[in-house]
C-alpha cells in the first residue's frame, strides 16, 4: 500500500512527515535536514535549485531567487503591492490579473514555483521510503481563501501529487497533539510564531470536526525579527567598546547572526550565556575579539517590543471568536520561536493556560498532516489501538528495593519474565509483592497485590530458581505468575484495573516519585551495599569453612575477624562504614581465593565449583536476583 | 422432482437450516479471539521494539560524541599550555606551540572523516555559500574569489558550506 505524506508548505521552510508503523516520522531531505528552505532559484547556466543550495546562492543571484512565494499564492496582482516591494525578484501582472513571477524571459505562476518545492520534497520522500509517493495532504494557513487553497492544490497537481486534502495548519497542530481524541466541544487556541509570520487561531472541535472560529496575526513578525534585535545589540555593544562598525562586514555579520541564533537557543534553558567571537575583525593595531554576556533578562528586554506585538492579535482573535480567555481548553504552540521561554510566558499571560509541549514546534504541522494522511488511508484501525502502561510494574526484592519488570510507557499487551532466587539458606517460601510506580524503593510505590509461593525444597540461598512472569493483556489486566523451576510449583495472581488510573493520579505518582527520588536513591544505595556485603560475608564464610586447612591460622582469623566486623556494620545503616568493611573483607579474602585456586590446580580439577566463592561477580548475580524472604521487613 | 425437493427444503425448520452448530460458533469465536490477541501482541511488541531502538539510538549518539570529546581533551590541554606560554610572553614559542595544537586538532578531526571543501574555481551552491557578490577585475564572473570561512565535509555530508565571496 502506497504511503501518503503530510506536507507543511511553509513561507520560509517546509517540512514533511509520514506514518511509519503507526507513528508519525519526519522525513529528512536529501541534504539531511528535517526542514527544507522554501526557496527556488534559476542559475545563469539554466539550472534549477531548490532548498538549501538555492538559499546559499541568493546573494549572487537575487533577481532569480524566489522565496516567500506562499505570500503570492492564489492572489490578484493588485492585492500584493506591499509584498512586491519587499522581494528582490520581479512580480508582474498575468492573465486575469493573476500574479506572475518573471525570471529571465519566463513568467511563472506562483503554484508552478510552489510545485518545484513540492517536487523536491516528493523526490526526497521517495528516496527515503524506497517507494513511489503519489498522494499527499498539504497544509495551508487557516485564513487562506478558496483561491489560495485552489492554488495550493494546483501546486500539488503540477508536482505530480494527488492532494487528498488541504488541511488548516492550526488543525494539523491540534491533531499532532491528539486533541481530536479529547472528547467533544473543545476550544483550542493555536499560537504560531514562525520564521517570518505570526498567526493565531481559535478552533472549536465538535463531533470530530474542527471548525476555525477566528484568525488573526501579523504577516511580518517572526524569528528573523528576534535574531535581528540580538545582532543589532551585539553590533552596538562592539561599536561602543571598540569603535568598529561590524554591520558593514559581511563575514562578521554572518558570524553575529549565527551567534545570535545560538545564544537565543541557549537562553531557552539557561539564564545567561557567553557570546564569544574571537578574531571577529582586525584593525591595523591587530585582531579584535567579541566577548559579550547575554542574560535572559537582557534578551527579553531587547525583544520586548516584538513580544508585545503578539499580544494584540491574540486578544483580537479571542474577541472575534466571542470568547473569554478562560473558555480556552487547550493552547498549542507552533514555530521555532515558541521555544523561547518569554514567548511561552507571554502566551500564558494573555491566554491564562499552560500550553501543550512535547512535539517539535518546527515539525508539529507536518506531523499533524501525516496523521490526517494516515486517517485518510485508514492506517489507524480501531481494533488495534493499543494502550500503554502508565507506570512501571515490578516486585519488591531484598532490602525493600523495587525491581522493575515492565517499564512505564510500554505498549500492551506485553509479557516479561525474570528469574529470582531466595535470600536465606533453606528458605521454604517467597513472597511476591507486586507494585506499581517510579520510585527505586518499594515503600514509595503502590501495592497492587501480594502472594506466596510455598514448598521450595531446602537449598542454599541463591540456588532455587523462581521465575516471575508479568503478563498484561490488551485490557490492562495483569497476571503475575511465580514458578519454582526446580519443582514446577506455581502460584499466580490476577490484578484488574492496575492501569485504570486517572491521568491526574499517574501524574501525582510520578511527581511523588520525583519528590522522593533523593531519599529513595539513598535507601537504594544502602540496600544494594547491604545485599552486596551480606552476600560477600556469606560466600566468604562458606568457602573459609571448606578451605580452612590450606590457609595459615593467622590469615584465617584475619578473615574471620573482618567478616565479624562487616556483620556488625550490617546491623547499622552507615553506608560508608558498610562499604569500607566490604572492601576490607574483599581484600582479605583474596588470600582465600588464592588458596582455593592453588588447591584446585593441585587437584587438577577441570572446573572448580568452589573457586567462585569470593568472586565479586557472583555477588552481583545474587544481589539482583533475590525475592524478599518472609522474614525480611516489607515496607 | 425439483418441486418436491424444493418443498422439502422449505419444509425444514428455517432456523435450523440457517444456523451453524453451536460448537462451530464457539470454535470460531475462540479462534478469532486468539488471532486478535496475537495480532495485538505482535503490534505491541513492534511498538516496544521501536521505543527500545529509539532509546538505544539516543544512547548511542551520546556515546559517539563521547569518543570524539575524549580525543579532543589532549588538544584542550595543549591549548591551555599555549595560553600559559602566552602569559610568559614567549612569542616565538607561542606561535610554534599554537601551530602544533592546530595540527593535533586537525589530525583528530581528519581521523573522524572531516575533510575541507575545495574552493578553487566556480561557485557551487551545493558546497559553497555566497556571502558577497562583487565585481573583481580579472576574475571570471561566478568564480570564488575569496574564502571568508572554510567549509567542511564529514564523510559524504556537507557539515558546513564554505563561506565565500563570488565575482560578479
Amino acid at each position: 500500500m502506497a504511503k501518503v505524506i503530510g506536507i507543511d508548505l511553509g513561507t520560509t521552510n517546509s517540512c514533511m512527515a509520514v506514518i511509519e508503523g503507526g507513528e508519525p516520522t519526519v522525513i529528512p531531505n536529501a541534504e539531511g535536514g528535517r526542514t527544507t528552505p522554501s526557496v527556488v532559484a534559476f542559475t545563469k547556466d539554466d539550472q534549477r535549485l531548490v532548498g538549501t543550495p538555492a538559499k546559499r546562492q541568493q546573494v549572487t543571484n537575487p533577481q532569480n531567487t524566489v522565496f516567500s512565494i506562499k505570500r503570492f499564492m492564489g492572489r490578484k496582482f493588485d492585492e500584493v503591492s506591499e509584498e512586491m516591494k519587499i522581494v528582490p525578484y520581479e512580480v508582474v501582472k498575468g492573465p486575469n490579473d493573476d500574479v506572475r513571477v518573471k525570471v529571465g524571459d519566463h513568467e511563472y505562476a506562483p503554484p508552478e514555483l510552489s510545485a518545484m518545492i513540492l517536487q523536491k520534497l516528493k523526490t526526497d520522500a521517495e528516496a527515503y521510503l524506497g517507494e513511489q509517493v503519489t498522494d499527499a495532504v498539504i497544509t495551508v494557513p487557516a485564513y487562506f481563501n478558496n483561491a489560495q487553497r485552489e492554488a495550493t492544490k494546483d501546486a500539488g497537481t503540477i508536482a505530480g501529487l494527488n492532494v487528498l486534502r488541504i488541511v488548516n495548519e492550526p488543525t494539523a497542530a491540534a491533531l499532532a497533539y491528539g486533541l481530536d481524541k479529547e472528547g467533544a466541544d473543545q476550544t483550542i487556541l493555536v499560537f504560531d510564531l514562525g520564521g517570518g509570520t505570526f498567526d493565531v487561531s481559535i478552533l472549536e472541535l465538535g463531533e470530530g470536526v474542527f471548525e476555525v472560529k477566528a484568525t488573526s496575526g501579523d504577516n511580518h513578525l517572526g524569528g528573523d525579527n528576534f535574531d535581528k534585535a540580538i545582532v543589532d545589540w551585539m553590533a552596538a555593544e562592539f561599536k561602543k567598546d571598540q569603535g568598529i562598525d561590524l554591520s558593514t562586514d559581511r563575514m562578521a555579520l554572518q558570524r553575529l547572526y549565527e551567534a545570535a541564533e545560538k545564544a537565543k537557543i541557549e537562553l531557552s534553558s539557561t539564564m545567561t550565556t557567553q557570546i564569544n567571537l574571537p578574531f571577529v575583525t582586525a584593525t591595523p593595531e591587530g585582531p579584535k575579539h567579541l566577548d559579550l554576556q547575554l542574560t535572559r533578562a537582557k534578551l527579553n528586554e531587547l525583544t520586548h517590543d516584538l513580544l508585545e506585538r503578539t499580544v494584540g492579535p491574540t486578544r483580537r482573535v479571542l474577541e472575534d471568536a466571542g470568547l473569554d480567555a478562560s473558555q480556552i481548553d487547550h493552547v498549542v504552540l507552533v514555530g521555532g520561536m515558541t521555544r523561547m521561554p518569554a514567548v511561552q510566558e507571554k502566551v500564558k499571560e494573555t491566554v491564562g493556560s499552560e500550553p501543550h509541549k512535547g512535539v517539535n514546534p518546527d515539525e508539529v504541522v507536518a506531523v499533524g498532516a501525516a496523521i490526517q494522511a494516515g486517517v485518510l488511508r485508514g492506517e489507524v484501525k480501531d481494533v488495534l489501538l493499543l494502550d500503554v502502561t502508565p507506570l512501571s510494574l515490578g516486585i519488591e526484592t531484598k532490602g525493600g528495593v523495587f525491581t522493575r519488570l515492565i517499564d512505564r510507557n510500554t505498549t500492551i499487551p506485553t509479557k516479561k519474565a525474570e528469574i529470582f532466587s531466595t535470600a536465606e539458606d533453606n528458605q521454604p517460601s517467597v513472597e511476591v509483592h507486586v507494585l506499581q510506580g517510579e520510585s527505586e524503593m518499594a515503600a514509595y510505590n503502590k501495592t497492587l497485590g501480594k502472594f506466596q509461593l510455598v514448598g521450595i525444597p531446602p537449598a542454599p540461598r541463591g540456588m532455587p530458581q523462581i521465575e516471575v512472569a508479568f503478563d498484561i493483556d490488551a485490557n490492562g489486566i495483569i497476571h503475575v505468575t511465580a514458578k519454582d523451576l526446580g519443582t514446577g510449583n506455581e502460584q499466580q495472581i490476577k490484578i484488574e484495573g492496575g492501569s485504570g488510573l486517572k491521568s491526574e493520579e499517574v501524574e501525582q505518582m510520578i511527581k511523588d516519585a520525583e519528590a522522593h527520588a533523593g531519599e529513595a536513591h539513598r535507601l537504594r544505595e544502602l540496600a544494594d551495599a547491604k545485599n552486596n556485603a551480606e552476600a560477600l560475608a556469606y560466600a566468604t564464610e562458606k568457602s573459609l569453612k571448606e578451605h580452612r586447612e590450606s590457609l595459615d591460622e593467622g590469615e584465617a582469623s584475619t578473615i574471620e575477624g573482618r567478616v565479624m566486623e562487616l556483620k556488625t556494620a550490617l546491623d547499622g545503616d552507615d553506608l560508608a562504614e558498610i562499604r569500607s568493611k566490604t572492601e576490607a573483607l574483599q581484600e582479605a579474602s583474596h588470600k582465600l581465593a588464592e588458596a582455593v585456586y592453588a588447591q584446585a590446580t593441585a587437584a587438577q580439577a577441570a572446573a572448580s565449583g568452589g573457586g567462585n566463592g569470593a568472586e565479586p561477580s557472583d555477588d552481583e548475580v545474587i544481589e539482583d536476583a533475590e525475592v524478599v524472604d518472609e522474614e525480611a521487613p516489607t515496607s | 422432482m425439483t418441486e418436491r425437493e424444493l418443498r422439502q427444503t422449505e419444509g425444514t425448520d428455517p432456523a435450523e437450516a440457517g444456523s451453524v452448530p453451536e460448537e462451530t460458533v464457539d470454535e470460531l469465536t475462540r479462534q478469532r479471539d486468539e488471532y486478535l490477541d496475537s495480532l495485538r501482541r505482535l503490534k505491541a511488541e513492534f511498538d516496544n521494539f521501536r521505543k527500545r531502538t529509539e532509546n538505544e539510538r539516543a544512547a548511542q549518539a551520546a556515546r559517539a560524541s563521547e569518543a570524539l570529546v575524549k580525543e579532543l581533551l589532549p588538544v584542550l590541554d595543549d591549548l591551555e599550555r599555549a595560553l600559559e606560554a602566552a602569559e610568559k610572553h614567549e612569542e616565538a614559542k607561542l606561535e610554534e606551540g599554537v601551530g602544533l595544537v592546530h595540527r593535533a586538532l586537525a589530525g583528530v578531526l581528519a581521523r573522524t572523516g572531516l575533510a575541507e571543501i575545495e574552493t578553487d574555481g566556480a561557485f557551487d551552491p551545493h558546497v559553497h555559500e555566497a556571502l558577497l557578490a562583487q565585481p573583481v577585475e580579472g576574475a571570471e564572473p561566478g568564480s570564488v574569489v575569496q574564502v571568508l570561512q572554510k567549509g567542511y565535509r564529514l564523510g559524504d555530508r556537507v557539515l558546513r558550506p564554505a563561506r565565500v565571496v563570488v565575482a560578479e
